[in-house]
């Protein structure tokens, strides 16, 4: 399984590279909505993209919005992880095509729990 | 009139959950904040809405390295100033978010920017959590724009 982190800082990248990794994920980077959406173009597609709200050039849910509209990429999980904790934006990130949504701080388990529930790592025993 | 719905104790505690979250050993509370003034930055985001201000997360130059290192996993000599800046950025982006939810109605976050200290702007602040993580200092303040 592919997982691409996009988000505008390094270190949150990293912090959330290191998460997915342990999870059993391989891991791609992408430093905004538009790096992304070119690095899936290119190939290969994630299985699970975790996406930030605020960041340069192209947003989260621009990005989420490019990606419902390609039917190639209909597979692609999509999991908001950002500061952005308005109940009006997490109701229009779910409508623009989020599966599942995290508000950041976020721990280790909040993540796996989110995967877990969307059935992309197994439920521990 | 703009609101920000926010008591020291529940600023407190959202700060809490951010160093819980990202620094390990988790910070300790500080009574005043120790360093050469000189030597601080400031990572801070503004907020825009139905309150006006900016959240803003100071440390020394050193703290800022030191943070970065822990974020990124990466040794101290093999960090540039990009990770710094980015390091405290994100720090100011994830307290900030948590702030803006306390402000009623809509707003907007803006992006992070780091800046020596002294260029954040005299403004007033309405909160203010110091702490101190490993000999580094860290002030979290969040500063209301006239």
């Amino acid at each position: 399984m592919l997982a691409m982190v996009i988000d505008d800082s390094r270190a949150m990248r990293s912090i959330l590279r290191r998460i997915v990794t342990e999870l059993g994920f391989e891991c791609v980077e992408a430093a905004d909505g538009q790096d992304a959406l070119d690095k899936m173009s290119e190939g290969p597609v994630p299985d699970l993209a975790l996406i930030d709200w605020n960041m340069p050039v192209l947003d989260g849910l621009s990005f989420v919005t490019s990606v419902r509209e390609n039917r190639d990429w209909r597979d692609v999980t999509l999991m908001m992880v950002t500061t952005e904790g308005e109940h009006a934006q997490i109701v229009r990130a779910l409508a623009a095509g989020a599966h599942e949504y995290v508000i950041k701080p976020f721990t280790p388990d909040a993540i796996q729990e989110k995967l877990q529930l969307l059935g992309l790592v197994g439920v521990e025993a | 009139m703009s609101v920000l719905a926010l008591a020291p104790e529940e600023f407190k505690c959202i700060v809490d959950e951010v160093w819980a979250s990202l620094l390990v050993p988790v910070p300790v509370d500080a009574d005043q904040v120790n360093g050469e003034a000189a030597t601080f930055v400031a990572g801070f985001v503004e907020i825009q809405g139905g309150w006006v201000g900016r959240v803003s997360v100071e440390t020394t130059d050193r703290g800022a390295v030191a943070i970065a290192s822990q974020m990124l996993m990466v040794p101290t000599d093999e960090l540039t100033q990009a990770d710094l800046v980015d390091a405290v950025g994100e720090l100011a982006n994830i307290v900030g978010g948590s702030v803006k939810s306390c402000v009623e109605g809509h707003s907007t976050l803006s992006l992070p920017a780091v800046v020596p200290v002294q260029e954040i702007g005299d403004h007033e602040a309405q909160l203010e959590v110091v702490s101190q993580w490993q000999e580094h200092p860290l002030r979290v303040r969040v500063l209301a724009v006239a």
